[in-house]
């Protein structure tokens, strides 16, 4: 009795103390969730000038993942509404990387989105009204420098009109890009030999609104130190596609397939090359997850660094089928090899030329009848085999049940 | 076919919550825990028959148990009988029983979700790249993964599964089309792989290339490839079921291969053969090949919107997603960028059926989401929906038609 007594008492502690341990975790996971919610609804609110009160919040959705391509480091959030009202419905989303608010889309699909002020039509006073809010929104959500956006804002003092525009303030490159459908105005981190297109904020007008939203200005930083010259991770570059690259082709004997590889013709190659700045773990946890194309790295970067990549494509003399060349990066920093792949397209050998080709034969309704019928029979002839099976088998066992 | 997502009241459910069953039935596999269900109940009811013969044998005595096993053979014994004929009964239960539980699995798999809709991955590629090129197990493994890790585990989808480089081929697609066209199933597709051109009665159509498999096994060559006229041929009736398609092969979204000026066209145009007819993704006449085009044949509908993403026609539930002149490889990085092509795919679907937040979304905001993966900027302002002009001086672009704003 004793000892029942004490086994209880032993059992409701550790309970007590699991609980304890267990339930704050909970109560935290569920305000972090809370905490990014009220701060989407408050971008909603008190930037973008939604009126959230006339809406209903309906399918709400809430995701959260630690991507390869931040190295697990960062938290990322998904946060989806539709809202409803009597007059429109609205279609939003957005992502917040460890808090923040990296992108957000707002697209009506019926009607038009209820703001609680009248907006102006301006799309360039629009912006800076835009750019205000969102300062004061980033100090009060994110306790965030902020003399990014104040860099932006200086940007668009001498312009006047949305019109296709491209201008450097700094380490900060503007483009305006007006047409028919969207205006998109993009601020872009810069210097002398790249852009870094990874580290930028973006706004894209529709129908006089905004409809899209990004800022990963504060997420990345970016590398110093030498940059691997050009020719020279040209030379590494074409070095490593002539020497360890070949393509690769099916040939059949009978019906087994045998792969065989073609060395490719270099003899009038001409290449593209751009400098790209990528983050640190880009090629880090792709898809599809275990590329072979992408090479090992010795050397340790920041995921939320970024880095130089020169990224070349080599075509070859004549394209072999679909493949018409390879594409290979160079790490700017380290000299190696980052990826190296075949670069093509999917249309077949048998590309079209302007010239009409003889017909072809299509094959008749009777080949095609005659197929069905027989992938139909090969089922047929296996759910009959099976079930002999089964039968065969029930009744054996029935049968030696019955003998006992 | 009403598809919007508020009237489908069902939320993504836990990956533990769904059983995968394959089925002999056409090499596909059912997600459904309600064929499980019907499956375990007729093997219950087969082990209650059992029972049940048996007592109704022994003159309403309870089943026999082991101790009293002895006492039913004496009883065996003195009335041979009755032996011959519960033999004879076990014998014709069975043969009764087993095209029972055959039929009511079949029942089962085919109608349990009759009215949800199907997911059908397709594709092939011609005899390059071959394995172990990346392009040929990115292809396979984003079809693969598409159809199990994301769809297959929605719990709405009826079916989900990928027949690339498996069972892609006319034979197999005409096979589908027929069943989810009679059972009025709508239908979404994912199309990877190469495309193939022909050349018949005046017409230049579009084809899709069949898996190797098929190529090679199969009764004919050119016969096995997917071509527009012919599943438009399936398509028809009261109307296409064929919603939704994502056709990541060159050309099939309206623009063959041309031109002298190159420029990325604004519209889908056949300039090569079809000028007269101007701007269009498909042309429809009266001769037996004369249906071209594979949007035309997918949704059997002239008046798609052919701006489906900034543009789309709300009134139609078609959402036909693809390329115009050459598709990139899906192991290779889009202009711009060092994402590969196959997150525009992935994530698409990803998005749209509720992998990142347990929520659906329409097909505009899918592919706002994927281009964002890749390019951290929008779909409509990205090289993809612009287009962008490639080694041999030909333009790439992907083309939207019909209606995004659907799922």
């Amino acid at each position: 009795m004793k000892l029942s007594l004490k086994v209880s008492a032993m059992t409701m502690l550790l309970f007590v103390i699991c609980a304890s341990l267990v339930l704050p975790c909970e109560s935290q996971a569920v305000s972090s969730e809370q905490i990014s919610i009220n701060t989407y609804k408050a971008f909603l609110t008190n930037v973008l000038g939604v009126d959230l009160s006339q809406y209903n919040l309906t399918r709400n959705g809430y995701g959260v993942s630690y991507p390869p391509k931040f190295g697990g480091v960062v938290k990322e959030e998904t946060i989806s509404y539709i809202l409803n009202s009597s007059q429109s419905a609205v279609s939003t989303w957005c992502v917040l990387d460890n808090g923040n608010i990296t992108v957000c889309s707002i697209y009506a699909i019926q009607g038009s989105v209820v703001y609680a002020q009248p907006q102006t039509s301006d799309i360039l006073e629009s912006t800076r009204n835009f750019m205000e809010k969102y300062e004061q929104f980033s100090v009060q959500f994110y306790a965030a420098d902020t003399a990014y956006l104040q860099q932006s804002l200086a940007s668009l003092d001498d312009v006047n009109a949305p019109e296709p525009t491209s201008k450097i303030l700094g380490d900060m490159n503007l483009k305006i890009a007006p047409s028919s459908a969207s205006t998109n105005i993009q601020w872009t981190y810069t210097q002398p030999n790249f852009n870094a297109t990874s580290k930028k904020i973006n706004l894209k007008f529709e129908n006089g609104h905004i409809t899209w939203f990004g800022d990963t200005w504060n997420l990345y930083s970016v590398s110093t130190g030498t940059l691997l010259p050009k020719e020279e991770a040209k030379s590494l570059a074409f070095d490593e596609v002539q020497n360890s690259h070949n393509v690769t082709f099916a040939s059949f004997q009978g019906s087994t397939m045998v792969p065989i590889s073609i060395k490719p013709d270099w003899s009038n190659m001409t290449y593209e090359v751009t400098l790209e700045m990528a983050p640190g773990k880009v090629l880090q946890g792709g898809l599809p997850p275990t590329l072979s194309n992408i090479y090992p790295t010795i050397t340790n970067r920041d995921p939320l660094k970024l880095y130089p990549i020169w990224h070349f494509v080599f075509y070859f003399s004549k394209p072999i089928g679909d493949t018409v060349g390879v594409e290979i990066g160079v790490w700017g920093d380290s000299k190696e090899i980052a990826f190296c792949q075949d670069y093509g397209y999917l249309g077949g050998s048998t590309m079209p030329t302007p010239t009409p080709q003889a017909a072809n034969s299509v094959g008749s309704n009777e080949e095609v009848q005659s197929g069905l019928s027989q992938r139909q029979a090969e089922y047929i002839l296996i759910i009959v085999g099976v079930a002999a099976a089964i039968s065969v088998g029930s009744y054996l066992a029935i049968r030696r049940r019955t003998k006992r | 076919m009403d598809l919007s997502p508020s009237n489908q009241p069902k939320k993504r459910k836990l990956l533990a919550s769904k059983i995968c069953y394959s089925t002999f039935s056409c090499g596909l596999t059912i997600i459904a825990k309600d064929v499980s269900v019907s499956r375990l109940d007729a093997d219950v009811f087969l082990a209650s028959s059992v029972d049940e013969t048996e007592a109704d044998c022994f003159g309403g005595v309870s089943p026999p148990s082991p101790k009293i096993g002895a006492e039913r053979e004496q009883i065996s014994e003195k009335d041979t009988g009755c032996e011959k004929m519960e033999q004879l009964s076990r014998k014709l239960m069975f043969l009764l029983l087993i095209p029972m539980v055959l039929t009511l699995t079949l029942v089962g798999i085919m109608q349990v979700k009759a009215t949800d809709p199907y997911f059908l991955a397709w594709g092939g590629l011609d005899d390059d790249p071959a394995p172990p090129s990346g392009e040929w197990y990115t292809e396979h493994w984003v079809c693969y993964d598409i159809a199990y890790n994301i769809i297959g585990q929605t719990g709405y989808f009826g079916l989900s599964e990928t027949n690339w480089d498996n069972f892609t081929d006319q034979y197999w697609v005409d096979f589908c089309l027929d069943y989810v066209q009679e059972n009025q199933i709508p239908t979404f597709h994912l199309w990877v792989g190469d495309f193939n051109f022909n050349y018949t009665d005046g017409n230049y159509h579009y084809g899709f290339f069949p898996s190797y498999p098929a190529l090679v096994l199969g009764p004919g060559d050119n016969g096995e490839y997917v071509w527009d006229h012919k599943v438009y041929d399936k398509t028809g009736g009261s109307q296409s079921y064929q919603v939704n398609m994502f056709d990541w092969t060159c050309a099939c979204a309206g623009l063959y291969f041309n031109t002298s000026d190159g420029d990325p066209p604004l519209e889908p145009h056949l300039l090569w053969n079809y000028d007269d007819i101007g701007d269009s993704y498909g042309w429809l006449w009266t001769g037996d090949t004369d249906k071209v085009g594979m949007p035309l044949g997918w949704t059997h509908r002239l008046d798609l919107s052919t701006d489906g993403y900034s543009s789309p026609n709300q009134s139609q539930v078609y959402c036909y997603i693809g390329w115009q002149n050459w598709a990139p490889y899906l192991n290779q990085h889009p202009p711009g960028s060092l994402s590969y092509n196959v997150n525009m795919v992935y994530y698409t679907y990803a998005f749209a059926m509720g992998q990142i937040d347990e929520e659906y979304h329409l097909f505009k905001d899918a592919l706002d989401y994927a281009t964002w993966t890749v390019y951290g900027i929008d779909f409509g302002s990205s090289y993809y929906n612009y287009g962008w002009r490639n080694c041999y001086d030909l333009w790439s672009r992907m083309q939207v038609l019909g209606n995004s704003l659907v799922w």
